[in-house]
């Protein structure tokens, strides 16, 4: 018999000394009487006192992390990836595929038989690169007759995570080339839109395809009555004998679900990032030289910088001015002004010093070297201010061309830079070089007609 | 001359006897006296020490080693600081200053117990003592 003694009693419990060493609070019983009292304490001290044994809570809650860890190992390995972009592929089968950060396929999902029908007989496809598995959803659904030459398909992507714009273009790049390539190789007539992470939750909502809640939106807009329903029972071979071609419910209208539409006609590439919400088809595409002539309203804002980067197109924009005719004029005022009051300070100047001062001011002192002309001929120059130096350049001798520009030193240069996709040309507009320490302006006349 | 010498009666009165002088015992034998009558006072004395030091008995409850092996090392420890008042004070102040950074840490998780065993051990506590293990071996 072990025994112990109360050195501490409460109301409902008492702590006591142990024999072995081991202070033990214990709930107070009717014995315990005084402190200082022996009780018995054999079942505390087996309670208490115990050598290392493996089943103890620590040992068996980490054993059961462990186990549950494996089990998500071996039956969900993907559990940890995330979703970064999901593409709606409509044709006869409505297919919906998410897509990871490395381009694999997390998920898929069908939103009618048809899809269903082409999502069983494709084995394996989770991990698989969206290449792989589109490969194949093309080539079932044109062998169970789904898709036909000349049908149209309506590819809608969607970016669900807040990712860097450089991952998002890569990504949309990715999926449009893609898509592109198969719909050349089925002869489809496809058409892309880009949704955004809200319209998606819409389409959730509706319980629709986010590609079929592109068509309804388009369609609404365009003035033809449909609901989510119809969208979701037919086709988009149907809704287009009923409401027309699907690309033509994007083309010219300014849609509220589409940030940027890229619509091709087997394989033809074109786009236009710069409309923001308007929409453009690869048909209308402009020739170079109408392209070059678009972004002149834009020389109406006074020095602004301004880049955009686009997949087809890029326009680099270092920093507009006034037209050069309008800031001499002004300057010339200025300067007048100035001798005007230095004069009145009674600074007397001949007639001859002014005039050799105007001049001075007039041109800045590169101009000055290169022409000594009179300026009678500099304003012949700035009635030529609609003419640009323009080329059409292959990519490659870019650098070299915009390097042979013969602009004045420490000057801006405003450069319009515009790619054609299909010959892969760059046309090259520069305007012209604004001096940054005088200000000045130098005009380019144009050297080759493109 | 006899009328001059005083009886034993009277000589008693004038040069009283000196008082039963104090029984001698040895300095070893002093030391080894209990302090402390019975074991309530022992635990009162403890209870007011461990206050003294802003420690309950709750306290000393939640840092008794769990494990009869670490038991022992702790009474060993405590029996090794009560042997100096230096060694006591900079164990309560600042931790074991001697010992393997394992012992330090044991020492420092379950400073309240030894604290209280190094009371028991240094007051001389004999009847909360005999709850304790006794030393084995030597240097133990």
């Amino acid at each position: 018999m072990s025994k112990a003694i109360i050195v501490e009693l409460n109301k409902k419990h008492a702590i006591v000394l142990a024999e072995g060493g081991s202070f033990i609070k214990v709930p107070r019983k009717s014995s315990y009487k005084t402190i200082g009292q022996e009780i018995d304490a054999s079942g505390m001290i087996q309670q208490k006192l115990r050598g290392f044994s493996f089943l103890n809570w620590k040992t068996s809650l980490a054993a059961a992390a462990a186990a549950l860890m494996l089990f998500f190992q071996f039956f969900y390995p993907f559990t940890g990836q995330e979703v970064y972009a999901s593409v709606s592929m409509e044709m006869e089968p409505s297919i919906e595929i998410e897509i990871n950060k490395d381009l694999n396929v997390v998920d898929i999902q069908t939103y009618n038989e048809q899809g269903e029908d082409v999502l069983k007989s494709i084995d394996n496809w989770r991990g698989q690169p969206i290449t792989a598995v589109t490969k194949k959803i093309f080539k079932l659904s044109s062998a169970k007759g789904f898709i036909k030459p000349h049908q149209e398909v309506l590819i809608a992507t969607t970016i669900t995570e807040d990712i860097s714009t450089k991952e998002e273009t890569a990504i949309k790049k990715h999926v449009s080339t893609l898509m592109q390539k198969e719909a050349k190789k089925q002869n489809l007539e496809m058409t892309s839109v880009v949704l955004s992470k809200k319209e998606k939750m819409k389409a959730a909502e509706y319980g629709i395809s986010p590609g079929q809640y592109a068509i309804l939106a388009a369609a609404k807009q365009k003035g033809h009555h449909m609901t989510a329903n119809e969208v979701k029972n037919k086709s988009i071979r149907k809704i287009s004998e009923e409401v027309g071609p699907v690309k033509n419910l994007f083309e010219d209208s300014e849609l509220p679900v589409s940030k940027r539409i890229e619509n091709k006609q087997s394989g033809a590439i074109g786009t236009n990032e710069g409309s923001k919400g308007k929409l453009s088809s690869a048909d209308s595409n402009l020739p170079a030289k109408e392209e070059i002539k678009k972004p002149s309203a834009l020389r109406k804002n006074n020095l602004q910088k301004k880049t955009k980067e686009e997949t087809g197109t890029q326009i680099i924009k270092k920093q507009e001015t006034e037209t050069a005719a309008e800031k001499k004029d002004k300057e010339n005022a200025k300067v007048k002004e100035s001798i005007k009051t230095t004069a009145s300070k009674k600074e007397v100047r001949t007639e001859k010093e002014i005039r050799n001062f105007e001049q001075e001011v007039a041109f800045s002192p590169n101009e000055k070297a290169e022409n000594n002309e009179p300026k009678k001929q500099n304003d012949k120059k700035e009635a030529d201010t609609e003419k640009k130096s323009v080329r059409s350049l292959p990519i490659a001798e870019t650098a070299a061309a915009i390097e042979e520009i013969k602009a004045p030193p420490s000057s801006v240069l405003m450069i319009e830079i515009t790619v054609n996709t299909e010959t892969e040309e760059l046309i090259l507009s520069v305007e012209a070089a604004t001096n940054v320490e005088t200000g000045e302006v130098k005009l380019f006349v144009e050297e080759d007609a493109a | 001359m006899t009328w001059l010498k005083r009886t034993a009666s009277e000589e008693s009165q004038v040069y009283p006897e000196p008082a039963a002088t104090p029984r001698n015992i040895s300095l070893l034998k002093h030391q080894k006296q209990p302090a402390f009558t019975n074991v309530y006072e022992e635990i009162q004395h403890l209870t007011h020490k461990l206050l003294k030091y802003g420690i309950n008995y709750d306290l000393v409850v939640k840092k008794t080693p769990s494990r009869r092996n670490n038991i022992k090392l702790a009474a060993a420890i405590a029996r090794f600081i009560a042997r100096s008042d230096k060694d006591c004070e900079q164990f309560i102040m600042h931790g074991l200053s001697s010992g393997s950074s394992q012992t330090k840490r044991f020492a420092a998780r379950h400073k309240p117990y030894i604290i209280a065993l190094i009371i028991i051990q240094k007051d001389g506590c004999q009847h909360l003592m005999e709850y304790f293990p006794k030393q084995e071996g030597i240097f133990s």
